[in-house]
């Protein structure tokens, strides 16, 4: 599915939503922002790489590493953290069925980042904790966290929604995201439960 | 089958401002001061269902809102303009498209002539979330929270809190249905609300820092199995005040944007950070 048509859907899902919710469909009209919105849907730049945005971040090991260190391999990653009980260790269950599924010869070519959305807690101990209980083998696995305006900003740049909520817990949307080896996402798959062989078809496309 | 999946999910503040109504002037930099306020949030928050947490609504909680100062106004044309001159990689020609749509500044004749669409004291339109950050960061300010962009544009001219206000809702339903004029009018031209901010409603729609907040799901219920799929956490809210059409809009609007998207009437302010008073 192409960035434009998620574009036209989040619109129309926006507008449903609202124009249900008021109880006053015409108001539906009364929308310029959202109708000046639709009129972006024929521009999608779909090539622009990650590594543009220059964001550093530590590893599991205490390990300065770059964004655009990232190049050179095709990328699974999704965003998590560490002390989420809920969809996390579900999405990092998937990554690891897409790993199994992969075949052995292409393995060694994709890697596995799960970047940390919460700043303000995960550090390298508990990124190796969480790697160590779901098993990851940290050869081909990399766990990131950034500072809360770098999060920011790659939160931004996926598309991913997130919220910290006065309980500590923070809300957000569970996506994967095939990266190519020039910083290039090349895939983005909302929500769990979406058949490994999917994404490892994704991947052998985004190693082109 | 996206429509299932998305959905916005609103979350409606009620602003409850202990706002001092005293005006306070602009400083040199142009920003007004908003005092500590605090809301209570109309929204409950539900909990994702579990054998240990069935469905339920948290009571609602107070959210304080630090003072802060805000600009009287949104970032014009010319303000921009010289930010683009100083920082060439934010021309229109040059901007990465990792943080840029292709409408980048569209209203511009050039890179450096924003031409007759774009009058000099006309809010800057067409920026993408970045782009706003980018101009911001450079003035050693920054994006309002929605927290903070909705506690200041509850206030009418004479009410801090004017969410309940049926004139003041009107008005805004009365704007958000007209269709945006070109070119926009200056800055400054409507209405000043009771801290002395302008044009927080009737010109353009504003980027907010975390607009990005307002989760969406096929269906805005705690309960929904799809929910639990797509959202770690509490998956999104339920909004209970629709009288106030227009945050809901607003709202809807903040959902359907991606940070690198540029629209014709959405533009932006800054915000900076200040102590409180004893």
């Amino acid at each position: 599915m192409t960035r434009g048509v998620l574009r036209s859907v989040v619109l129309a899902a926006a507008l449903a939503g609202a124009g249900a919710a008021s109880g006053c469909r015409e108001h539906r009209d009364a929308l310029p922002v959202a109708q000046s919105q639709a009129a972006g849907l024929a521009s999608t730049d779909e090539d622009a790489s990650l590594f543009a945005l220059d964001l550093t971040f530590t590893d599991q090991d205490g390990r300065r590493v770059a964004l655009r260190d990232l190049g050179g391999h095709v990328t699974l990653a999704a965003m998590m953290y560490s002390s989420c009980t809920s969809i996390c260790p579900r999405v990092v269950e998937e990554m690891k069925a897409v790993e199994r599924r992969l075949p052995p010869a292409d393995r060694s070519g994709v890697h596995f980042v799960l970047f940390s959305i919460d700043a303000a807690h995960d550090t390298p101990e508990t990124l190796r904790h969480f790697a160590g209980e779901h098993q990851l083998d940290t050869a081909r696995w990399r766990l990131l966290v950034a500072s809360e305006d770098g999060v920011r900003d790659l939160a931004a740049v996926l598309g991913l929604k997130y919220r910290l909520e006065p309980s500590g817990d923070i809300a957000h949307s569970a996506m994967l995201f095939v990266i190519d080896r020039t910083g290039v996402v090349r895939h983005r798959i909302e929500g769990t439960g979406t058949d490994s062989a999917t994404v490892v078809a994704a991947l052998e496309r985004a190693r082109g | 089958m996206l429509c299932g999946i998305i959905v916005l999910v609103i979350v409606l503040h009620m602003p409850t401002g202990h706002a001092a109504t005293q005006p306070v002037k602009a400083n040199s930099a142009g920003m007004v001061r908003i005092p500590a306020g605090s809301y209570r949030p109309l929204y409950t928050t539900p909990r994702r269902a579990g054998p240990t947490n069935p469905p339920r609504s948290s009571p609602s909680q107070r959210v304080v809102v630090d003072p802060f100062l805000m600009d009287a106004v949104p970032v014009t044309n010319s303000q921009f303009l010289a930010f683009v001159r100083d920082h060439p990689e934010w021309r229109r020609s040059a901007a990465n498209r990792l943080f840029v749509d292709t409408s980048y500044l569209r209203q511009w004749r050039g890179d450096l002539d924003p031409g007759d669409l774009a009058p000099p004291a006309s809010p800057v339109v067409y920026v993408s979330w970045f782009a706003a950050r980018a101009y911001l960061k450079a003035q050693g300010k920054q994006l309002p929270t929605v927290d903070q962009w909705e506690y200041a544009a509850a206030a009418s001219e004479s009410l801090a809190d004017a969410s309940r206000d049926p004139v003041f809702l009107e008005r805004l339903r009365i704007w958000y249905g007209r269709p945006t004029p070109k070119p926009l009018p200056p800055v400054g031209s409507t209405s000043r609300n009771v801290y002395g901010v302008r044009d927080l409603h009737g010109l353009v729609w504003e980027w907010t820092l975390d607009f990005n907040s307002a989760l969406v799901t096929g269906e805005s219920r705690a309960d929904s199995a799809l929910e639990q799929t797509l959202y770690c956490g509490s998956g999104g809210v339920g909004a209970s005040d629709f009288e106030d059409y227009a945050a809901f809009m607003r709202y809807a609007f903040r959902s359907s944007l991606e940070a690198r998207y540029g629209v014709a009437n959405l533009g932006f302010r800054g915000v900076r950070h200040v102590e409180a008073r004893p």
